[in-house]
This record gives C-alpha cells, structure tokens and sequence, in this order.
C-alpha cells in the first residue's frame, strides 16, 4: 500500500474530515471533556497492549530499545533547539519550550501509524510502545534545562544593566511535573498492569482494549482535525520560519528513527516505522502543561501552533507514508 | 432599604495548570472563598479551546475586602514577574450578602 492508498483508512480519512468541518465552517462539535476523557482511553488501552506484549518479550531487546529511546529523547530537543536558535532566529525561551515538543512524542500519530499498519497487515514489534512511554519525560527534562539555561544568562545580563529581580527556579515542583505527569503515569501503570495481569483475566477486557480501540481513534482524530484546522489562522502570528521548522523537524527526526529503528536494533518495516513516528512527532498532550508551568515565558501559540498545527497533520498525510516507504528501504523488506 | 458593603471583586483568568497555584496565593492571602470554572478564548496565548490540558484556561472570581486587595495583588504580581500570562482585573462592587461584608464599615 503506497501512495493515496495509505491514506485512506478511516483514521486518517476521520482526520482530513475533521479540518474539512472547520474549514466550511460547520457546527460539528464535541462535547466539553470529550476530548481530554478519549485521549485517557488511548493511552490506557495502548499501555495495556504493549504490557501484555511486552510481558512476552526478550528483556535485552527491550533494555536496548530503552538506551536509545533515552537518546532520542534526549537528542532530538537538542539538535531542535540548535536549529531555532541559528543567527538568533527564536528566542531562548521559546526555542526551548517549542523543541522540548519535538523531543516527545505525539500519542495520537504514534496511534495512527499503528492503524496503518493494520491496515496494511504489516507486522511490527512491540518495544516502540516502551520506548514511547520512555520518551516522554527526557525532552521536558531537556526543555526545562535549556530554559533555566536561558534564563540565568538573562538574570546575569540583567544584573550588569542594574536590575537584578530574576525569579529563582523551582526545580522540585518543575521535576516532579514532568516526573508525574498524567500521561506517563497512566501510560507505564497500564503497561504495568498488562504486563502482571494474568491473560485470563486480560481476555476479559478484550472488547475494551482491541475491539473498540481503532473506532475511538477515529472519533479522537475528527476532534484532533478540527483542532488542527482552528490553528490554521494561527500561522500568520507564528511566522514562516517556525511553520517550516513544523515540517523540517519531524524529516530529520523521523530520518534519526528509521536509522535507529532498522540499523541499531534491527526492527522489522512495521516496528522502524513506529520508531521513526517516535522521532518525528511532537507532543501535544504531555508536553504543553508541563511547558507552560515550567516555561511561563515562552508563548504558548507558538509550540501549540507547531505541535498540533503543523506537524501534526504533515505527519498524518505525509510523515506516515513517507517514513514507512523509507523502513521498506532500509530493512530491504 | 437593604444594606450592602463596598468591597472588590478581582477576575483571574490564568492556565488550567496554575489552578492550585491560584489557590494556594488566595489562601496565602486570607482570601477564604472564591468562585472558578473553565473558560474558553483567544489571546496573547492563542487559542485556549479547552479541548487538551495545555490549552485550556481557568477564571477565578474573587470578591475580597480592602485591606486584603493590596497583599493578594501583590502575591498575583510575584507569580505574573516569574513569566506567567495571566489576565488579571478587579471592579468595585456592592456585597449584598451580610454574612460575606468582611470590611468593617459597611453603608
């Protein structure tokens, strides 16, 4: 399946009729918290998924993939923010808290090139879902470093100007967000749970957690396409350099994972696709709160814009395909 | 003729993820009730939809009495100066409940 084949499976069709709506200005509309309730179910259901698999898997297989989703988690924000920051294009706060974004990972495209490997019946490996939960918390890390980074050059800058009121920095309450945070926690305990819980007792909530889980990704994508749609007027405040940064980002992360996923640990097309969505998506869920309270500074439209906006829809339409296409490539299957 | 008392009501629109940070300032403050739900809207922050947890706002309705004005404005002062958006305004209004006049005199 190549080309506008890959696009039609009913998620990635959910989302463009999602932008559809909100481009001719329809009244389609989710209700209050519908959202925030649909995005707890997938991440739920994706953890115990990858629990009960992972409950079979080979431990140093599964360490490896760790080391390098620590890497990537790590290494992407920074080769992000070196790019934001060329000839003092974006400013040290932003730069951070927009890169600390690209350094995690967007749940739902992770979710959605999953369903296209269904749709394909592409076999994957399973350890992409560890290292995904892995890298949630390394970027926020990274964002917050390179903030207080930041800041303290501008307290210093400040101080020899003759004012001196730069804030001290929070690290407990700012660690333990990112440490915390709702994602994570309910991502690794619903691994962890799939991974104890007996599969008798699993097979129970069967229904729940395969049956059910590509029709709710449907309706999460209408949502997300809708919201994708309203930052479309945001582009204009957010500049041409930024919006660019929106695709350029994710072809070069996508590009570090497909190399790590089908060189280094020798992933099937299926499981190097997985990791390439690790390095290309952005966060739009974990990373925006833990941004906005560790990184008040930085404009929120920006990496919002970004996140969801840009590199959100690039990677539905474009990244998906492209980065599997790529996976073939390299694992010559 | 019923009685009312002049007091301030301060609006506090701020991130949903600063709630519990607002509530330990009113506390701090001896602010010792206030009002608060989800709003929606637009602003130097871009779009504020409520549909995901970094973009959603939260608006406190506060009505505090003279002498607790100055210190609460100044503990929202402390938090805005570390970097955080928030919009902030306050009005005169007339308490009409009597239980809640807390300024000593009251017309």
């Amino acid at each position: 399946m190549t080309g506008i084949d890959s696009l039609l499976i009913p998620a990635v069709l959910f989302f463009v009729l999602g932008v559809f709506a909100k481009l001719i200005h329809s009244d389609l509309k989710f209700p209050d918290g519908m959202t925030k309730g649909i995005s707890l179910y997938l991440l739920m259901a994706i953890g115990l998924k990858g629990g009960a698999e992972l409950a079979k898997a080979d431990l140093l297989v599964a360490l490896n993939a760790i080391f390098w989703a620590f890497v990537m988690g790590f290494l992407i924000p920074l080769l992000g923010y070196v790019i934001l920051r060329f000839r003092d294009r974006i400013d040290a706060m932003n730069a951070a808290a927009i890169t600390a974004h690209y350094g995690s990972v967007s749940a739902g495209t992770f979710l959605t090139a999953i369903a296209f490997l269904d749709a394909t019946k592409e076999a994957y490996e399973t350890y992409p879902i560890i290292m995904m939960v892995i890298m949630e918390t390394p970027a926020i890390v990274v964002g917050l470093v390179l903030a207080a980074m930041a800041r303290k050059k501008l307290a210093a800058a400040q101080a020899g100007a003759g004012t001196d009121d730069a804030p001290s920095i929070e690290w407990k309450p700012l660690l333990h967000e990112a440490l915390t945070n709702g994602s994570v926690i309910l991502l690794l305990g619903a691994m962890i749970i799939g991974a104890i819980a007996s599969p008798q007792s699993m097979e129970k909530i069967h229904p729940f957690i395969y049956d059910i889980f590509m029709g709710v990704l449907c309706l999460f994508l209408l949502d997300m396409g809708m919201e994708a749609a309203k930052r479309l007027k945001e582009f204009k405040r957010v500049g041409a350099y930024l919006v660019a940064f929106g695709i350029i980002m994710p072809l070069l992360g996508g590009t570090i994972g497909v190399i790590i996923g089908a060189i280094i640990l020798d992933f099937s097309a299926g499981g190097t696709l997985l990791v390439a969505i690790l390095g290309a998506s952005a966060s739009y869920i974990a990373v925006p709160p833990a941004m906005r309270y560790g990184v008040p500074e930085a404009n929120p439209s920006y990496y919002l814009t970004l996140a969801l906006g840009v590199t959100f829809p690039f990677n539905v339409v474009v990244g998906i395909p492209l980065f599997y296409q790529m996976a073939v490539w390299m694992t010559g299957s | 003729m019923s009685q009312s008392c002049s007091e301030k009501l301060i609006h506090i629109i701020v991130s949903s993820i600063l709630e519990e940070r607002i509530e330990e300032i009113l506390e701090r403050s001896g602010v010792d009730g206030f009002t608060s739900f989800d709003v929606r809207g637009s602003g130097s922050s871009g779009l504020q939809s409520g549909h995901l947890e970094g973009e959603s706002n939260v608006m406190f309705m506060v009505v505090v009495p003279d002498r607790i004005y100055p210190v609460l404005v100044d503990n929202l002062n402390q938090l805005m100066r570390r970097g955080h958006h928030m919009m902030v305004f306050s009005s005169d209004v007339a308490v009409i409940t009597p239980s809640k006049c807390m300024n000593d005199a009251s017309s």
